[in-house]
């Protein structure tokens, strides 16, 4: 009896002392397998959310979370299978229940703030549909699947708005108007009709970059950013950082 | 519309409250458990009376369920929030550093789990409400200082950010745009007439 439990303590101790190492490596290393998934799409979403312009799609972020979420679902229902064929036996107990539970509500959060970010991406691809089809259509985007700014259905989903959109401006008066009065799309007379993210507006951002560094400002300003420092500057002078991850926008 | 207007460059309290809930906190298991595997992070084996750290979603659930107690932060105790609220007092231009998420997390424990908090509620409710009340008041003189560049915010937290956000930001932007058109004004107050000239010449063809 007594042996055993030393041997458990040791082995406790063992794992714990595993933890705490695994902990400092990942810590060290910005990125690394370890990296918590649901952390990197929280900060995602976040930046997505701030940012008055379109972020470049996370591919491979928002590829992984959902395997991992169809996975951890065929998990659950072959588990509530499992449970339901083993209810009578007594193998069954409320623990088993509660982990499934705390499983289930992992995924319900996870959904959530997927659905948080490609909601904040579909409101900008509506409001600057134009600007973003004539972005996406330049010959090097969409060469590279991992690296073009949209993703498949969210380019099929904007031309699909922007034919609807376009068809119901024309039904409901375009086609009353004077020929010359009807491109969507007019920049002559000094005035462009494409609306533009407002890439000047200003963002609040924080900086998790270890080392301080420096940004310009216009007019021959500098800023320098130290860790952890809350900062309120143009999007466009810190966006290049912001897709480094020197800084997160909150 | 995909996001509601109110909720594009903002976020809503409910929403911070529910990021606020990643947070990592120590419980104090009272029955054991099996280890989980999430998709974020693992939740280790449980034993009664070995404190371990979850993230505070998890906590919740087990709390609810009676399966643990929580842990209080070691910030949420009423000595150390009333020499905050000193250091407040002392210090009229800075703010004193709490945690990210102290507004959200004392809310949530306060209300999900006042019974493993060390001291009496309501006295951290009024202590807290204090602290709020006077970093309100900071970030609202300091608001004399907004400029059409940039300022620095040191020190607050998530929610007290989200509260200035909306105003911080409309006035920036204005200011910005003031700016903006006084200096084009300069640059182009020769080329003014020229312009008015063609403009006029395109609307005519």
């Amino acid at each position: 009896m007594s042996t055993t439990n030393i041997d458990d303590i040791i082995e406790d101790f063992a794992e714990q002392n595993r933890h705490t190492v695994k902990r400092f490596k990942s810590s060290d290393k910005a990125i690394s397998s370890n990296v918590n998934i649901y952390d990197e799409l929280v900060k995602a979403m976040l930046n997505e959310r701030m940012a008055p312009d379109l972020l470049p799609y996370q591919h491979k972020l928002i590829n992984e979370v959902l395997t991992k979420l169809s996975n951890q679902q065929q998990y659950l229902s072959d588990s509530h299978e499992y449970g339901d064929t083993n209810a009578s036996s007594g193998i069954v107990d409320g623990d088993f229940k509660l982990q499934l539970m705390i499983i289930e509500t992992e995924i319900e959060r996870l959904s959530y703030m997927l659905r948080l970010y490609l909601r904040s991406r579909l409101s900008k691809i509506d409001k600057y549909t134009i600007h973003y089809i004539s972005e996406t259509s330049k010959p090097e985007e969409g060469s590279q699947e991992d690296t073009s700014l949209v993703s498949k259905q969210e380019m099929e989903y904007m031309h699909q708005h922007f034919k609807i959109l376009t068809q119901l401006y024309n039904n409901s008066f375009l086609k009353k108007m004077p020929h010359f009065l009807t491109y969507l799309d007019d920049t002559s007379g000094g005035q462009s009709m494409i609306s533009k993210p407002p890439v000047n507006n200003h963002v609040f951002v924080k900086s998790v970059s270890k080392k301080p560094f420096v940004i310009s400002l216009d007019e021959d300003e500098d800023l320098e950013l130290t860790e952890n420092g809350i900062y309120v500057v143009k999007y466009k002078f810190i966006k290049p950082y912001v897709e480094l991850g020197d800084v997160v926008l909150i | 519309m995909a996001l509601p207007e109110s909720l594009t460059y903002n976020l809503s309290p409910p929403e911070i409250s529910f990021l606020s809930e990643n947070e990592y906190i120590t419980i104090l298991p009272r029955y054991s458990m099996k280890k989980i595997e999430l998709i974020g992070e693992k939740i280790p084996t449980l034993r009664g009376m070995r404190r371990e750290r979850v993230p505070l979603w998890v906590a919740l659930i087990l709390k609810s369920q009676d399966k643990c107690n929580i842990v209080p932060p070691s910030w949420l105790e009423l000595d150390f929030l009333k020499m905050k609220y000193e250091e407040e007092m002392k210090l009229p231009h800075k703010f004193s550093a709490l945690p990210w998420h102290w507004l959200e997390i004392s809310k949530i424990l306060l209300a999900k789990a006042p019974d493993d908090l060390a001291d009496p509620s309501n006295k951290l409710k009024s202590i807290i409400q204090d602290l709020r009340e006077i970093r309100l008041v900071k970030s609202r003189k300091g608001l004399k200082e907004l400029n059409e560049s940039n300022i620095q915010l040191d020190g607050l937290s998530f929610m007290e950010i989200n509260e200035l956000r909306p105003y911080i930001l409309k006035v920036m932007d204005k200011l910005m745009n003031l700016h903006d058109s006084i200096s084009r004004n300069n640059v182009e107050a020769e080329t003014n007439e020229n312009e008015y000239e063609d403009g006029e010449a395109s609307e005519d063809e």
